[in-house]
């Protein structure tokens, strides 16, 4: 993944970003899952960046199709897993404000106030393999129309493992899309791992990752390993970019450059590797990840009037087809 | 069984016998494996040759393989260590900066490496990491995972029997080396 450089007119101002904060905090205090496929927390709030130095490379050419599914009506569903949480329904223990910000974060990524997520809908599905300009072709990567977050829910019904495995990751995946009634490419389930949990690579070899698993009913689940980011400090974004007067707290940057990594990837590729990869293997924000300066820079942009730090996003139609990192996207012709 | 070639042959000796780098500060951190003139001290961290009259094991193996450098390289004097446990899904295990040697891997199994930049500036980044044999170990998926700053991932699948080098370097001169035995 990469991360893209800040626009100007996407900084949000000093005060939305701290109201963003603000209802942030109010969304956390109150956190109250449970809610079943469809219900829908409502509030969010904002976070911001700062920045340090490191870059990715962007070879391996455009995305290619794959021939699988895409996501074309994303729905997120977020796990807080195990009673390290806290107890009951709310979330009680999460020192580094985690939860509100990411779930502002995603609160805010809809319609035309989100111009950060929309490149990803230039990739597309039903066409031909190999394809990397869709065109207007095919059915294309959905974009959220409102809030695409349709349920929350604290799991403190176990504790979850200090080092948890891939599988019981996937296994607590599925739980809660149970839970939740849901299953399907459009789904995507975040597993966020409490405070002090290790999953197992986690800080040294990656900061989260997506896959799919089977649901109960036996359909296809795309999901999110997201273990307490905070924890990793700058290795996972602490303070990787500018905060300016955004408001947004440099300690929680990596909450959103990370988990927008992965949403903009499960986008587009649910079913790993079927989606839209490159000739390498790497997936949109892996092309973009940890941009600190030019073109692609991680930036904060401003998403419904709510600031975010976030890491730029692949568009194979940048550049006149060459394709580029880009972290706002209009149209095809309105884009950088 | 497979046969190797003596190019590949020496290959595994040099990763089998990487040395740490010398000096402390970020060197330090980890056991990085640096090959750095290793050319020199192939030959001699080359394992006994077995003459084929020779009986046991080594016998076995020249029956199937014949004699020369695919008896010694399948020799009990370069077995194929299991690999590290793995971090990611569908994984087989994980390599680091700190592993070299030779590593078992089966047919259609995947292996994840992930090396990390020294230092608290991380500026010599490791180079992507290569498959010397791309039709035997291909490069796979590595991006559904976001590394953490300063790390290089590389995710490969086996395809065919053999033996492989993956490696890597920076760009102040240390080189990773491993092998990777597919059965």
């Amino acid at each position: 993944m990469l991360l893209s450089t800040p626009h100007t007119r996407h900084m949000l101002s000093r005060r939305a970003g701290l109201a963003a904060v603000a209802a942030a905090s109010l969304a956390a205090s109150a956190l109250v899952l449970a809610a079943p496929a469809g219900a829908s927390p409502n509030s969010a709030h904002a976070m911001s960046p700062h920045s340090s130095a490191a870059q990715a490379t962007a070879s391996g050419g455009n995305l290619a199709y794959g021939g699988g599914a895409v996501v074309t009506n994303p729905k997120i569903y977020i796990v807080y897993w195990g009673n390290q949480w806290g107890s009951g329904s709310t979330v009680t223990n999460d020192p580094s404000g985690e939860v509100p910000v990411q779930l502002s974060f995603f609160q805010h990524t809809y319609g035309s106030g989100d111009t950060w997520s929309n490149s990803q809908t230039q990739y597309c599905e039903g066409v031909a393999t190999g394809t990397t300009q869709c065109n207007g072709a095919g059915t294309p990567v959905g974009h959220p129309a409102s809030n695409p977050v349709a349920g929350t829910w604290l799991d403190s019904s176990t504790n979850a493992p200090s080092k948890p495995t891939s599988s019981s990751i996937a296994a607590e995946a599925v739980k809660a899309a149970s839970h939740f009634g849901v299953s399907g490419d459009n789904v995507e389930i975040i597993v966020d791992a409490p405070h002090g949990v290790v999953p197992q690579g986690f800080k040294t070899s990656y900061c989260a990752w997506h896959d799919h698993t089977t649901a109960a009913n036996g359909a296809d689940l795309p999901y999110t390993n997201m273990p307490y980011v905070p924890d990793a400090g700058s290795g996972c974004g602490a303070n990787f970019v500018s905060t300016g007067s955004s408001g947004v707290n440099g300690a929680t940057e990596g909450v959103t450059i990370v988990g927008g990594h992965e949403y903009a990837e499960t986008l587009t590729d649910p079913a790993p590797s079927s989606g839209w990869v490159d000739s390498t293997g790497s997936e949109t924000g892996d092309k973009c990840a940890w941009i600190s300066s030019g073109q692609g820079a991680s930036s904060i942009v401003t998403l419904n009037g709510a600031d975010f730090a976030v890491q730029s996003l692949w568009s194979n139609n940048f550049n006149g087809g060459a394709g580029g990192c880009v972290t706002h996207y209009v149209s095809s012709g309105n884009q950088g | 069984m497979p046969s190797l070639s003596p190019a590949l042959w020496l290959g595994t000796a040099t990763a089998v016998r990487g040395v740490p780098r010398s000096g402390g500060g970020q060197q330090a951190r980890t056991a990085v494996r640096v090959v750095r003139g290793a050319k020199s001290k192939r030959r001699q961290h080359r394992g006994p040759r077995v003459p084929c009259a020779l009986g046991g094991l080594a016998a076995l193996a020249v029956l199937v393989s014949g004699c020369g450098h695919e008896a010694v390289a399948q020799s009990p004097a370069t077995p194929c260590r299991t690999l590290p446990p793995a971090q990611l899904p569908h994984s087989a295990g994980t390599l680091t900066q700190s592993d070299s040697g030779t590593y078992c891997l089966h047919v259609g199994g995947q292996l994840d490496v992930f090396l990390s930049a020294d230092g608290p500036q991380m500026s010599a980044r490791w180079s992507p990491i290569t498959s010397s044999a791309p039709q035997r170990l291909a490069p796979a998926n590595s991006g559904v995972l976001t590394p953490p700053v300063g790390v290089t991932p590389g995710v490969f699948v086996a395809t065919a029997p053999g033996t492989v080098q993956l490696s890597s370097r920076t760009s102040d001169g240390k080189r990773w080396q491993a092998t990777v035995r597919i059965e």
